[in-house]
């Protein structure tokens, strides 16, 4: 197995209204990606949708979320970046999420698994696990992340795309 | 003395430089490549990685595995714990999601003198050789436009109270990284415990 850095985005002053992986290469087995965002919404939390090819049709998501004092789940298509700080919390602070997308050159529907967090110095804070599916059998061709509410994405922003490469040591054996 | 270029030089044009990267193909590290990596041989209160800026030179973000126990005289999980760049003030925040066998719950902690669950492990009442395991992550940490929010799945399977756990803090501060101390929020890590730090770009 190895990682291969793609793309680092860096979301410049004026902020932007999403983050756009485009032409990925279909040369990698799986995709992996990290992101640093926060919103201006003004609540503490923001939703961070995933959209596969910019399809309309969005992955469906199974999550676990802790808010520091409560624990929910629940099935949305609206997490399938994770969470996002909001302009309500903690200023300067900028959540933490890594997204996995296996298989994502397939011709079958697409899994994802997603572990996010959105720190913030009160008690209201967000951990998020999510399991998902984008149930569609393209490629995935590109990747826009953007706020579940049409929060601005705030400078200083940031979004890192992996390919990783399925490998062989030449003696494990898989059955 | 002067320098040769190692991959143009030959008898016949003997180039020299002032330079070891004149004339060689510039050095580009790994996409991914560990850092750094310490392995116990013996019982010790904590771990620093240092001069981060250095060591990582050319890297967007850090990951820290870790596999560790302690020697606490007791048995169930004992929590790990993070200062950045050895800043004991009331500076961190942080938050846990995470579920014991029977029920899952969430936590959060404010103005902290450290971040309380980086990782979590056994001790030495707890089943032989058993160790806890935990994965971090470091975003943009060197970048000094904000605070370092760091997220660490992590967990332990011990008789006397298994744990699985999504924890993260903040460092609230907008200096670069530079010094991770890690330690026990009680005795020493054992031999064997070990600590990998690795690079991303």
């Amino acid at each position: 197995m190895s990682m291969t850095l793609i793309e680092h985005i860096e979301v410049g002053g004026g902020g932007a209204a999403s983050i756009l992986f485009d032409n990925i290469p279909q040369t990698y087995t799986d995709l992996y990606f990290v992101a640093s965002i926060r919103t201006n919404r003004g609540q503490a939390i923001e939703g961070m949708i995933l959209k596969p090819n910019s399809s309309a049709t969005l992955p469906t998501v199974r999550y676990l979320l802790g808010t520091g004092s409560s624990v929910i789940s629940d099935t949305v298509t609206s997490l399938g970046a994770g969470v996002a700080n909001g302009a309500s919390s903690t200023g300067a602070t900028y959540a933490n999420t890594g997204v996995y997308i296996p298989n994502y050159t397939s011709s079958v529907a697409k899994s994802l698994s997603v572990d996010s967090v959105l720190e913030n110095n009160a008690t209201l804070g967000y951990q998020n696990l999510v399991a998902g599916l984008w149930n569609v059998t393209d490629a995935i061709t590109s990747l826009l992340i953007v706020g579940e509410t049409g929060g601005t994405i705030q400078a200083s922003s940031s979004a890192t795309l992996y390919g990783i490469t399925a490998g062989s040591d030449g003696t494990t054996t898989v059955s | 003395m002067a320098i040769k270029s190692f991959t143009r030089s030959t008898i016949e044009n003997n180039i020299f430089y002032r330079s070891m990267l004149a004339g060689n193909t510039a050095f580009s590290p790994p996409d991914e490549s560990i850092l750094a990596e310490e392995v116990l041989t013996g019982t010790q209160a904590s771990v620093t990685f240092s001069s981060l800026g250095t060591l990582a030179a050319g890297y967007q973000h850090l990951q820290l595995r870790m596999v560790t126990r302690d020697n606490r005289g007791i048995s169930g999980t004992n929590n790990i714990r993070l200062q950045v760049n050895s800043d004991s003030g009331s500076n961190y925040a942080d938050h846990g999601l995470y579920g014991n066998g029977s029920s899952v719950l969430s936590y959060a902690n404010t103005s902290q003198s450290q971040f309380n669950a980086l990782s979590i492990n056994p001790s030495n009442s707890d089943t032989a050789d058993a160790f806890g395991a935990g994965v971090v992550d470091f975003l943009d940490c060197f970048e000094t436009t904000k605070y370092t929010t760091i997220r660490s799945l992590n967990g332990v399977t011990v008789a006397a109270g298994s744990t699985i756990r999504l924890s993260s803090s903040v460092w609230m501060n907008t200096n670069a990284l530079d010094t991770l101390l890690i330690y026990p929020s009680s005795a020493s890590f054992v031999s064997g415990s070990r600590f990998t730090l690795i690079g991303l770009k």
